[in-house]
């Protein structure tokens, strides 16, 4: 064969990865209009040519022989875990006629639709929210677990400013990771940190990972302190102690001028106020008067002393916060955690002279605060009955060394852009971290102001949760008995992505199987029949990632995307092959449900704004869309007309490169970050109002200003000898979600790594006669699974490791079937598992281990 | 002669979370000629009360972040923000969902 024929055979196309959240660049060896292979972009900054397991195996997700290929139609009214539906192969015409007219039954009484547009960050992801907003219900729901995310996106928004917090390991000397594997499994942008990180390491970053399992980061670390199960505040709460009181080790310039730190606090918690203005007061040590925050004259703002002014007697929060500690002493807390009094010194030490208070440096002519030190913490510190207050101690710490989006502390994700539009977060209300922050309009969890609670009128009641996020855990409770919550109506539709909430979103599946067969009726998006499809009445094939158009392809170019020194990217999604015959683009789909009901109009005014269409570049209403003409409008729109579909479809990413205030906004944000959550206890006060008129007794503990450590339900069960072992998650970095279960390559990986197994510490194992690869029952209050045992000594002892999302039983997923054990099944799914703040369902569940 | 006409008559919709508390997606509401954006908020946080309130102001007069207002299809920042004016057109107040993660 000559070049120029095998040149035409055989092509490279460049696109999106979508086995995850993040969109790595790829590019996807086509030979015959058939995907062979995939590789990293190397021109992408985001994963510069890496990729992870996952993405390597996609092709076997695209050729996967079970896929749905045409829409599918339950004949078997009755639903179940496990019941066949009965499928029938319908056409698309009657698929979407069908739809049409359950919305129409609802059309008067909107909020009775449920919508899960979980994608995850893709275009399905935004339209499902436009056709949901526009519908007119509140229940539109954009996230995928029932944990991850619902602290740290409010805490950061307000403490950092962006959507997530990411060390910067281009300059960090120290880096401690608690209930995570950044960097080295998981996270945003993972392909990229995963090379930093090593980077880092290579040139001597001490890495201290804590968690009660000793994975992949723990094995990549210079030292893994394993620590019981949901104690994460204790010892953050100690570490703040060591610094603030033993060590007086603390940033007093960041603390008087970028905190609330200097904020006079009243007998009765509140701020002192300006008479006049209502702005909270400040002692300004400089010519002894009291301020507001916001004059111009302040030079000294004292973070001690007590001082009146206007008739009330007020302390600078920052000695709160000092007082409040100290009764964590290292002793103290060695009891909750496991963790040896002197290890909790010697870390706080290390952290807080590595943090080198005082010291700058100069970046691209730019001076710059310098603190080479952070703590890191997600998923598992924020899986727990009082999720908010085990991960906020955690983030004080950066604070109070002054680490916070300068060089070498931890960054805030995706805040702040010039290009291709600009966007940055600003102050607000009493000076603080409020507005902006965020690249896509729309929706942003900010914990800060939060809002005023009110009766609910949602199905989960999130109106009880004014700081939370979002609230889709709540579901599987509150719909067992709305009227408790002052509701009078039912939910009856669910329109899906292609996503498995049954498994992936919520606790015990008998109460989510409670609530979906609740459901009249339950429209999915599907790539395979998963768990959660086996409920739906229509089932509508979905395109694989390597058949589709996105011009959103992931959050490692929205939220998540690398920080510091590094370009902006973009890319699209595009189909490297010809889609499935059969199969059409959800962006398509759902322009013809809109147009059945007639909000489409509606639909496309919420997508210009989501999307940032400008000008020509607009949807207008009246007409259609082929997906590929919406990918071009809005990359016109973004880049200009040299930039349109074309241009991305040759090119794969633009870059465009950032400035130092992009790279490191902590000094150029005139705004303050909080040490004391004065706000909570408004809210709290308000929230006790809605709940005594609603007769709801309510748990108010975690309103408060300063954190303390309170334990979860697993933490006493296994104090009072009911069980003896608390089960955790953790994660592989071959498996995100269940996206990859039915994937043969990953499924071989998984076996060949154990990963099916659950982890026992060997010497507990020994104790109670188990071996290496028994079979074991294991028993959560809520059910009992099978298992299969893998002895190690890298767990605490008092822990079981429960990894991945496995546990499949549909008869659409032969390959994963049988394999593993899902975690979330474990869990207790009730109102007291829930964290009244962010509304995080408890991860940590007490459980017995024994053949 | 003509006749002044002293009043106007807003078709407003709502979106999002919002047809779950005032009852309906859309209503009709007769304003004085001149009124704006804040005047007409004013007025459905009277007949709606605090449920209507507290999901569009974070505090007074400033909107939350999440809520979008629409005056003849235009994003009201770019027409004054809260001090739009008001025309016998369609003014859309829309409360968007938040973003997740996971």
């Amino acid at each position: 064969m000559d070049a120029t024929a095998q040149a035409t055979k055989s092509r490279w196309i460049p696109t999106t990865c979508g086995m995850c959240y993040i969109g790595c660049g790829v590019r996807v060896q086509v030979e015959d209009g058939v995907a062979v292979n995939i590789e990293g972009n190397p021109e992408n900054p985001q994963n510069r040519g890496k990729m992870c397991a996952k993405g390597k195996a996609g092709i076997m997700n695209l050729y996967n022989p079970h896929r749905v290929k045409v829409p599918l139609k339950r004949t078997n009214p009755e639903k179940g875990l496990n019941v066949d539906p009965g499928w029938q192969e319908i056409s698309w015409e009657e698929a979407l006629e069908q739809i049409a007219a359950n919305l129409e039954r609802i059309r008067e009484s909107p909020k009775k639709l449920l919508i899960m547009c979980w994608g995850p960050e893709t275009d399905i992801n935004h339209w499902l929210k436009a056709f949901g907003s526009a519908f007119g219900t509140p229940h539109v729901n954009s996230t995928g677990s029932p944990t991850c995310g619902k602290v740290v996106h409010p805490v950061e928004f307000f403490s950092g400013g962006g959507f997530h917090q990411q060390p910067d390991l281009h300059y960090a000397n120290f880096c401690m990771l608690v209930g995570t594997q950044f960097g080295i499994a998981t996270r945003g942008s993972y392909n990229h940190h995963a090379l930093d990180m090593a980077e880092a390491r290579e040139r001597g970053m001490k890495l201290v990972v804590v968690d009660p399992v000793g994975g992949y980061a723990a094995s990549k670390a210079n030292e893994w302190i394993p620590i019981r199960p949901g104690t994460d505040a204790a010892l953050a709460l100690s570490m703040l102690h060591v610094l603030l009181n033993e060590l007086q080790i603390y940033d007093r310039n960041f603390l008087k001028n970028k905190t609330n730190a200097p904020y006079l606090v009243g007998a009765n918690g509140r701020y002192l106020r300006d008479a006049k203005t209502n702005e909270p007061l400040i002692y300004d040590a400089a010519d002894r008067r009291v301020k507001t925050h916001d004059d111009p004259s302040l030079r000294d703002p004292a973070l001690t002393g007590s001082y009146e002014t206007q008739g009330q007697r007020g302390r600078p929060a920052f000695e709160l916060l000092r007082e409040h500690v100290a009764k964590y002493t290292p002793e103290q807390t060695e009891t909750i955690t496991t963790i040896p009094a002197a290890t909790v010194r010697r870390l706080a030490r290390e952290f807080g002279e590595a943090a080198r208070i005082g010291a700058t440096i100069t970046i691209d002519g730019v001076e710059l605060p310098y603190r080479p030190a952070c703590v890191d913490w997600a998923k598992g510190t924020q899986g727990h009955k009082h999720g908010f207050h085990q991960c906020w101690p955690l983030k004080l710490l950066n604070i109070v060394v002054g680490a916070v989006n300068v060089p070498g502390g931890i960054l805030s994700t995706g805040a702040a852009g010039k290009q291709p539009h600009r966007w940055a977060p600003e102050g607000g209300t009493d000076g603080m971290l409020e507005e902006g922050g965020h690249h896509l309009p729309g929706g942003h969890p900010k914990a800060f102001p939060g809002r005023k609670p009110t009766r609910p009128v949602r199905m989960d009641a999130g109106e009880l949760f004014p700081l939370a996020p979002h609230y889709h855990p709540l579901l599987p409770i509150t719909f067992d008995n709305p009227a408790a919550y002052g509701l009078s109506y039912r939910l009856e539709m669910l329109i899906h992505t292609a996503t498995n909430s049954l498994l992936s979103s919520f606790g015990d599946h008998k109460k989510v199987e409670r609530l979906f067969q609740s459901l009249k009726f339950s429209v999915g998006f599907a790539v395979e029949v998963n768990e959660t499809t086996l409920f739906d009445d229509i089932v509508l094939p979905f395109p694989s990632y390597l058949e589709r158009y996105d011009f959103v392809t992931g959050l490692g170019t929205t939220t998540i995307p690398p920080g510091g020194e590094h370009d902006f990217h973009w890319q699209i999604r595009q189909p490297v092959v010809e889609p499935v015959a059969g199969v059409r683009h959800p962006q398509e789909v759902m322009q013809d449900i809109g147009e059945r009901l007639g909000i489409l109009g509606d639909m496309y005014r919420l997508l210009n704004h989501a999307f940032i269409l400008t000008g020509e570049n607009t949807l207008k209403a009246g007409r259609h869309y082929p997906a590929a003409e919406v990918i071009d409008r809005t990359a016109r729109s973004w880049f200009g007309d040299a930039y349109g579909l074309d241009w991305f479809r040759k090119e794969g990413v633009i870059r465009l490169p950032r400035d130092i205030e992009e790279a490191y906004i902590g000094p150029f944000i005139n705004a303050r970050v909080p040490i004391y959550l004065e706000h909570f206890l408004q809210r709290g006060e308000e929230l006790r109002t809605v709940t005594e008129e609603l007769g709801l007794e309510w748990d108010f503990s975690d309103y408060k200003p300063l954190s303390d450590w309170m334990p979860c339900c697993s933490y006493d069960a296994a104090r009072n000898g009911a069980y003896d072992l608390i089960a955790v998650h953790f994660k592989f970095p071959y498996v995100y979600g269940s996206f990859g279960n039915e994937n043969p390559w990953i499924d071989e990986i998984c076996e060949r790594t154990n990963a099916y197994d659950i982890l026992l510490n060997e010497a507990v194992g020994k104790a109670k006669g188990i071996r290496d690869g028994d079979s074991v029952w294991l028993e959560s209050p809520v059910t009992k699974v099978r298992a299969r045992v893998k002895l190690t000594q890298c767990i605490h002892p008092e822990a079981v490791g429960v990894g991945g999302h496995f546990g499949h039983w549909s008869p659409g997923m032969p390959i994963a079937r049988g394999k593993g054990l899902n975690f979330n099944s474990l869990l207790p799914t009730d109102i007291d598992h829930i964290d009244k703040i962010s509304t995080a369902l408890d991860h940590c569940v007490q459980v017995k281990v024994y053949k | 002669m003509l006749v002044p006409q002293s009043t106007l008559t807003a078709q407003i919709k709502f979106m999002g979370d919002l047809p779950a508390v005032i009852g309906q997606r859309s209503l009709e509401l007769e304003m004085p000629v001149g009124s704006t954006v804040r005047d007409l908020l004013a007025s459905l946080s009277k007949t709606y009360g605090e449920a209507f309130t507290a999901r569009v102001f974070s505090s007074p007069a400033k909107l939350h972040h999440y809520i979008l207002i629409f005056v003849d299809g235009e994003h009201i920042k770019t027409r004054g923000a809260l001090d739009a004016q008001l025309g016998n057109g369609e003014v859309d107040v829309v409360m968007l969902p938040m973003f997740g993660g996971g």
